[in-house]
């Protein structure tokens, strides 16, 4: 029983990872352009099947395809930010809301004229089965810890590049105040289509993860756009650690409902947010108004 | 050559004229007071003069190049800065990362060039000990400080000071002036739009004052400002 809960434990920390990525996309965004992506779980989603057909293509690796599928991602980012997006964002938060749920309904639809509606996965070989015995008779596959790893990686990277690069100053720097930044001589229309290429990898990042951890089909991008909000508002706006908790308390309450029940997976997540939401509503590492 | 001139500039918002048929040419090196009663069109000005608002009609060249059409980050990278009334830091940024972003953009140095420049600019405000302060939690005479070393951190040309000394006791509005007294002496040229008459009238080489968005006078700071149409308008003295 002990040993049971342990293993829910455990292994809805390592899920926790993956969900914090879908998050950090969407809250970059948030913070930096203050547009809600409503079609960021579908980018997710499109991101896990360019990777499915890189390595249906090419026989590679299906953990190559990180070094393939995120890039491309974030090109498709700058370019529709630029060509589209930068010409509804500072009208408000609710053409940005439109547009991106117009898109969000092209994506799926072009995913299941393209593919199909069968759910896919796509299996990762000799990583599927490989598994690491902890001490209490906990056995964690070794697939599931590469995608923490790859998730708590990226999340470092990013938190890395906001403080120390100049790019990622001058990300900040649009974030408090987008006006002002034509006045150091920055172009925040790019600044905008940066950041949106940086969420875009993200999605890019967690898609490929995704696809080898999970099934998937072209209507699954809104329930990870749940799970991205989830996370973000347990664990707080602007803070990508707290990002990572609140994606690990999600996937922790999401293993424990599952063993209580296989139908309570998602309402055990829910009910965890909803008294956050209640208890907490700036999250529980959030905390500072701007 | 004028560094800086502005002609038949006018911007209108609806049926409201905030800056009506405005022109005037200034020398490099020379420091420009504009005052005027509130709604006389001069932060207005100063939008334009940015490239924050778009002109209704006139035109605006800087060293030689007509610039009533470029946005503000190609103003910027010409050596145009400006303080606001209210400082907008980056809340976020460190007062050095503020300094940072604005040295290598708008001043296009290279990062080394950018330190030490900005290292230099904090000496010079006072501001070296709050180097890594969150420019978010500064009391207001810092704020102040930094909304000009920014500025400064680009090495700009032309400085639109806006209100500067608004708000400031008699002793911090002394220490800034001598900043700016020493900024002059570097040869920046400089527009200081401000209140706090007594500061500008010590500071500047030549005094415009606006009214309902044009200017009704410009010449010498004293002579100008004694002029009797101009005490009625500015102080509302029924002398």
């Amino acid at each position: 029983m002990i040993a049971e809960f342990a293993d829910a434990l455990v292994q809805g920390l390592l899920l926790g990872g993956l969900y914090a990525l879908f998050a950090a996309g969407l809250s970059l965004l948030f913070g930096i352009i203050r547009f809600v992506n409503l079609a960021h779980g579908d980018f997710i989603i499109l991101a896990a099947y360019l990777g499915l057909m890189l390595v249906e293509a090419t026989g590679l690796h299906p953990l190559l395809a990180l070094l393939v599928v995120p890039p491309f991602m974030a090109a498709l980012g700058y370019a529709g930010q630029r060509l589209l997006l930068n010409r509804v964002v500072e009208r408000g938060l609710l053409p940005a809301i439109l547009v991106t749920f117009g898109l969000s309904i092209i994506i799926q639809n072009l995913l299941l004229e393209v593919f199909s509606a069968n759910a896919r996965r796509v299996p990762a070989g000799a990583l599927d089965v490989a598994s690491v015995a902890l001490p209490g008779g906990i056995n964690v596959g070794v697939l599931p810890l590469v995608i923490f790893a790859a998730a708590v990686l990226a999340l470092g990277g990013l938190g890395w590049f906001f403080r120390h690069t100049m790019t990622g100053r001058l990300l900040r720097a649009v974030s408090d105040d987008p006006p002002i930044v034509g006045l150091i001589g920055a172009d925040r229309r790019h600044l905008f289509a940066v950041a949106t290429a940086i969420a875009a990898l993200t999605a890019g990042l967690a898609g490929v993860l995704l696809m080898m951890k999970t099934n998937f089909d072209p209507a699954a991008g809104p329930a990870r756009l749940l799970f991205a909000f989830e996370a973000v508002i347990i664990g707080g706006l602007r803070n990508l650690w707290g990002t990572l908790a609140g994606g690990m308390i999600l996937g922790i309450a999401q293993g424990i409902g599952a063993r209580i029940d296989p139908g309570w997976q998602l309402l055990a997540g829910h009910l965890v947010f909803l008294l956050v939401l209640a208890v907490r509503p700036r999250g529980l590492f959030g905390g500072r108004r701007r | 050559m004028a560094l800086l001139s502005v002609s038949h500039l006018s911007r209108s918002f609806g049926s409201l004229l905030a800056v009506n048929d405005v022109g005037f040419s200034l020398d490099e090196g020379v420091m420009l007071g504009i005052i005027g009663p509130n709604g006389a069109g001069k932060s207005t000005l100063f939008n334009l003069l940015t490239g924050m608002l778009p002109v209704s009609a006139g035109a605006i060249v800087f060293d030689g190049a007509d610039i009533t059409a470029a946005p503000s980050a190609a103003r910027a990278a010409m050596g145009i800065a400006r303080t606001f009334q209210i400082p907008q830091p980056f809340a976020t940024l460190s007062v050095y990362e503020n300094l940072l972003v604005a040295a290598r953009h708008a001043g296009r140095m290279s990062h080394a060039q950018a330190r030490d420049h900005c290292a230099a600019v904090l000496g010079r405000l006072g501001l070296r000990a709050l180097a890594d302060t969150p420019a978010g939690g500064l009391r207001l005479l810092d704020r102040k400080r930094l909304e000009l070393a920014r500025a400064l951190a680009a090495s700009p040309r032309l400085l639109l000071l806006d209100e500067i000394a608004g708000g400031l006791t008699d002793s911090e509005c002394a220490e800034l002036l001598a900043i700016i007294r020493a900024l002059r002496a570097g040869s920046v040229t400089i527009i200081w739009v401000e209140h706090v008459v007594h500061a500008l009238l010590s500071a500047i080489d030549r005094l415009i004052v606006m009214d309902a968005g044009r200017i009704i006078a410009d010449g010498p700071p004293h002579d100008t400002f004694q002029r009797r149409d101009v005490r009625e308008i500015y102080m509302g003295l029924d002398a």
